[in-house]
């Protein structure tokens, strides 16, 4: 009788088991398009290289190149964003390591901890015991459970976490990754950003410091081959050394650091000339001063500079001998993890880039002080060349601004003309910095003007911003900290990239405004992103008279009837456009289109399918940022990481355009 | 006497509920579900239901290994060490095939074949352990201590080896080829299921093979007789080899189910999260041990049983779900599984007292 029931038992068990699997169809197609995604990228290397080799294969390969680019743009899911903005937020931060035994995360729950008192917000941080990748992953599932406003994450293996951090996505669930991970677009998981250093911008800046000292030969002392992060730190410095027309070489070394320090000194025994040395963190700067004090090189002798900190290197900028160490800033990526939920949950404010530099930040001697602190009162002026009560566009920077500086119990004077004048306004900017305050944040609307007034502002110690109009320090040659506005070659890629994983053979930009700088930078990103995709490009020069405008695209593309991709630079060159399609009677099959900003008629059009999206520039973002910018200096000794912050290309589609819509004049 | 027999009612309840040996872990996991239910939003969502069961199914599925061998009176510290042994040798074999002196002796993608040889590798490590705890009379906590140090090296050197093709310190193994079906059969979504509530859920077939293995623990440990000769090893061993019981072969056995067990719940994780590295499985032992022991199985051996250990894991993991929907800071679930833990042991001791 035993028998008989074990007997019965086990043909229940595998019925049972042979239905589960029998449930499984549905499923089936769902792994086979995930995987296709894999196998596409592993052929645009392939592309790649056939490419160089023969023209013949070009052609064939192109009809892979484009469906590639089809399957490997990741879908950015739009968050659900909350009913009521102002109730505090509950967000989840599931990171593969904590303070409690690793020291280094002290500093970014620091940041956590800050970001979520200044932004109303309640952070449970999640953190296996040790490290272990499949815990941190079922913790991930574990709190989207919970059905957080947003969660916040470090993406330690991209392979493990993805089908986590979907299940997030698929809820309308806000995800941004922080210091661990490499973008959406490389992880191929849609989260929002990932909040961690450039790399490349910190070779690249570390390089142009360095440079700027004179000599002739730099050297990237490399002690991890084979690691992408510092491969891109070298790919920077290069590119600055060749544009300041200087040799480079790599030089790698080991983690040995008695045997790194001989591999330095023998190099520089054949290489006499190199005088320029960036060390890739403390293994390979620790080897560098043994070779200095071996050789008996002093500070004058070598110009140095190297990435990340240790007790070694804080030394060694003290006294001289290195000008500079490159922070991450840890607190950054915990800080600006919350903010960028926050704003995204609560405003539907996206970030700009895959990529959210939080590094490199330039430890010099005289950043080394201790900054004010969380408690300390500050005070801001921010002097722009118009204002909420003229320009109605003024009001939702003033909001950001305001809002930030709410937050975090700034006093916040704002300064502006009754009108516009350029001379008005560097009257202002002379007049805040009389009056001492914490920082200055300006409009550089007009950087010949402005630069005596700011300077002036720099040199009584005052941190400047500048934010909505500018081109960065490097290109308004004034040494502010950074601009906050749009990236107009990244709103032209990430929009052509957009546009081409929709099909098509050609693109055009339809540029109203020829010998714009800034409008010539959107074209460009849009070309690199068709040549990107094996697909043809051209640029359409139209004007600002909007019925011969609409001629001469009717014009070109009688001429061109290959075209079928077009990215317009705003509503000077959209409402041209919608006017050429309904006289060509053309429908939403026979084109695909794009644009920058936002108008009535683009709102209309979008909502009714014609035009796929309208780039924001997101003038909510240039106000809050830019007080944060300060904030964060001042009390908390974080710098802006890169020249430009983002705050645009925030793109607004169909399915985001009603909460856009809702929030316009206040956010948006 | 009057004043006599209300104790002896009282003796009477106890020795019958020491007959219960899932007793205590089930009165717990219930007064938790409910203190759940009510205090953490979305606690009885299907997501958190599903999360649970799945999450607690991969260990599970070794945990049921080491309650056999823990009511035989022996330990084994080294089963996450055998997991990650197990899941790299499937990874491996799935990812590049066999490579020996730079011949492909096995191509890759081998199936079922990859996951026999997987589970036959972790059952010769249990075996190993088998052997030495049983020739060499070294107690398992020991010697289990020891070949968990040793399983992680070899998992460790495997990973970085030319079988592995990585190098320097990115030893870890992915599988990148398309998901063959018997991933899905293995830890796929469980559809149907999932599509059930909103939002959907995160059941996976791990819960099915926790359920197997454990249905099947129980047939043997109930209705045949190796069931009672693993009770009589733990209970007295002097008495069961009296008996003819072969105690030693009994061990050996069991040790080679928990490696088994190990390697089953590597690969079957490994098929839903498609990369291995070293540390994985580390800490997992004493989990292990921890849900043994809140279902009532005692330390010395000769009692408990599987659904206790197996209502044990659910335990621990839906106390982790809980505290994290209630919003509770993640390390007050070591403090409270600890509580959890004495709690048990105290009680499993005094119901022991007849």
């Amino acid at each position: 009788m035993k028998k008989s029931t074990l007997f019965r038992f086990v043909v229940i068990i595998l019925a049972l088991s042979a239905f589960i699997v029998a449930c499984q169809p549905q499923e089936v197609e769902v792994e086979v398009t995930r995987e296709v995604e894999v196998e596409v990228e592993t052929e645009v290397e392939v592309t790649r290289e056939v490419e160089v080799e023969t023209e013949v294969e070009v052609a064939v390969e192109v009809e892979v190149t484009r469906e590639v680019e089809v399957e490997t743009v990741v879908e950015v899911p739009v968050p659900v964003i909350v009913d009521d903005p102002n109730r505090t937020l509950n967000i989840i931060a599931v990171q593969h390591a904590e303070c409690a035994w690793d020291s280094f995360w002290c500093t970014v729950q620091a940041g956590i901890e800050q970001g979520a008192l200044d932004n109303n917000v309640n952070v449970t941080i999640l953190a296996p015991d040790s490290f272990d990748v499949d815990a941190t992953a079922s913790l991930i599932e574990q709190a989207v459970a919970a059905q957080p406003d947003a969660i916040m994450l470090t993406v330690t293996d991209a392979t493990v976490f993805a089908d986590p951090i979907q299940a997030a996505l698929d809820l309308g669930i806000p995800v941004v990754a922080y210091n661990a991970g490499a973008g959406p677009v490389e992880d191929g998981i849609g989260y929002l950003t990932y909040l961690g250093q450039d790399e490349y911008a910190g070779g690249y800046l570390g390089g142009q410091r360095l440079a700027a000292e004179g000599g002739n030969k730099g050297v990237c002392v490399n002690h991890a081959p084979g690691h992408t992060g510092v491969a891109k730190r070298c790919a920077g410095f290069e590119a600055a050394m060749t544009e300041a027309g200087l040799g480079y070489e790599e030089l790698v070394t080991t983690d040995d650091p008695a045997e790194s320090a001989t591999i330095i000194g023998d190099y520089y025994a054949a290489n006499p000339d190199a005088d320029i040395f960036i060390t890739m963190g403390p293994n390979s700067a620790v080897p560098f001063y043994a070779f200095m004090d071996n050789e008996g090189l002093s500070a004058g002798d070598v110009v140095h500079g190297t990435f990340d900190n240790s007790p070694e290197i804080t030394a060694r900028i003290q006294d001289g001998t290195t000008m500079f160490g490159i922070d991450q800033q840890p607190f950054l990526q915990g800080y600006g993890g919350v903010t960028a939920l926050s704003l995204a949950a609560r405003y539907g404010i996206l970030p700009a880039g895959p990529v959210t530099a939080t590094g490199p930040g330039f430890i010099t001697a005289d950043s080394l002080g201790e900054p004010a602190g969380a408690d300390a009162p500050m005070s801001i002026i921010a002097v722009q060349h118009a204002e909420c009560a003229w320009d109605a566009f003024w009001c939702v920077v003033q909001n950001g601004a305001t809002t930030a500086a709410e937050q975090m119990n700034i006093d916040l004077q704002i300064l502006a003309p009754d009108s516009f004048d350029v001379d008005a306004t560097a009257s202002l900017i002379e007049q805040a910095v009389a009056a001492a305050p914490d920082g200055i944040m300006l409009t550089v609307t007009d950087p010949t003007v402005f630069a005596g007034p700011i300077q002036s502002a720099l040199d009584a110690g005052i941190p400047v911003v500048a934010y909505n109009a500018g081109s960065g320090p490097a290109n308004d040659g004034i040494n502010y900290l950074t601009y906050l506005g749009q990236d107009e070659y990244a709103g032209g890629y990430q929009g052509g990239q957009r546009l081409a994983a929709l099909g098509g053979t050609k693109g055009v930009c339809v540029n109203h405004a020829p010998g714009n700088t800034n409008v010539a930078l959107r074209c460009a990103g849009f070309e690199a992103a068709m040549t990107e995709a094996g697909l043809a490009y051209e640029e359409l020069v139209t004007n600002d008279d909007p019925a011969e405008s609409a001629t001469i695209i009717g014009d070109y593309y009688s001429a061109n009837p290959d075209v079928d991709i077009f990215l317009t630079m705003g509503p000077n060159s959209a409402v041209p456009f919608y006017a050429f399609v309904e006289n060509e009677g053309l429908t939403t099959d026979d084109f695909i289109h794009g644009t920058f900003d936002l108008s009535p008629e683009i709102s209309a059009n979008i909502q009714n399918g014609t035009t796929q999206f309208g780039i924001d520039q997101q003038p909510f973002l240039q106000g809050y940022g830019a007080v944060q910018a300060l904030n964060l200096l001042y009390r908390h000794g974080v710098v802006p990481a890169l020249p430009v912050t983002p705050t645009g290309p925030g793109f607004v589609t169909v399915d985001n355009l009603t909460v856009v819509q809702a929030l316009a004049g206040e956010f948006r | 006497m009057a004043s006599l027999s209300s104790p002896s009612n009282f003796q009477k309840v106890k020795a019958r509920l020491s007959n219960y040996s899932e007793l205590v872990v089930s009165i717990s996991f219930v007064s938790l579900f409910l203190v759940f239910a009510f205090t953490a939003d979305n606690f009885l969502s299907l997501l958190s239901i599903t999360n649970i069961l799945t999450i607690a199914s991969i260990r599970g599925i070794f945990v049921i290994g080491v309650a056999m061998l823990m009511i035989s009176g022996e330990f084994d510290l080294s089963v996450g060490s055998t997991l990650a042994v197990g899941a790299y040798v499937f990874a491996i074999l799935m990812e590049h095939g066999f490579i020996l002196g730079g011949n492909q002796i096995l191509a890759p993608g081998l199936g079922v074949l990859a996951l026999i040889i997987s589970l036959i590798v972790c059952g010769l490590l249990g075996l190993v352990n088998g052997l030495i705890v049983v020739r060499s009379g070294i107690p398992s906590f020991i010697a289990t201590l020891g070949t968990m140090l040793a399983f992680r090296g070899i998992a460790r050197a495997m990973g970085n080896s030319e079988l592995a093709k990585t190098s320097g310190n990115a030893d870890v193994v992915r599988f990148t080829g398309e998901h063959p079906f018997l991933f899905r059969v293995l830890n796929g979504d469980i559809e149907w299921l999932n599509q059930m509530g909103t939002p959907a859920g995160g059941a996976r077939m791990a819960i099915v093979w926790f359920f197997l293995v454990v249905f099947a623990a129980v047939l043997v440990m109930r209705y045949t007789q190796y069931g009672s000769w693993v009770y009589a090893t733990g209970g007295n061993r002097l008495a069961a080899l009296a008996q003819g019981v072969r105690t030693n072969r009994v061990i050996i056995t069991n040790f080679i189910i928990t490696g088994v067990l190990a390697g089953l719940a590597g690969v079957v994780q490994f098929a839903s999260r498609p990369a291995i590295d070293p540390a994985r499985g580390e800490g997992w032992e004493l989990i292990a041990v921890a849900a043994c022991v809140i279902g009532g199985i005692w330390l010395q051996g000769g009692y408990g049983t599987i659904i206790g250990a197996a209502i044990g894991m659910l335990l621990l993991q839906m106390v982790e779900q809980g505290l994290i929907l209630a919003g509770v800071d993640i390390q007050l679930f070591q403090m409270t599984i600890g509580f959890i833990l004495i709690g048990a042991v105290l009680s499993n001791t005094w119901l022991s007292q007849t």
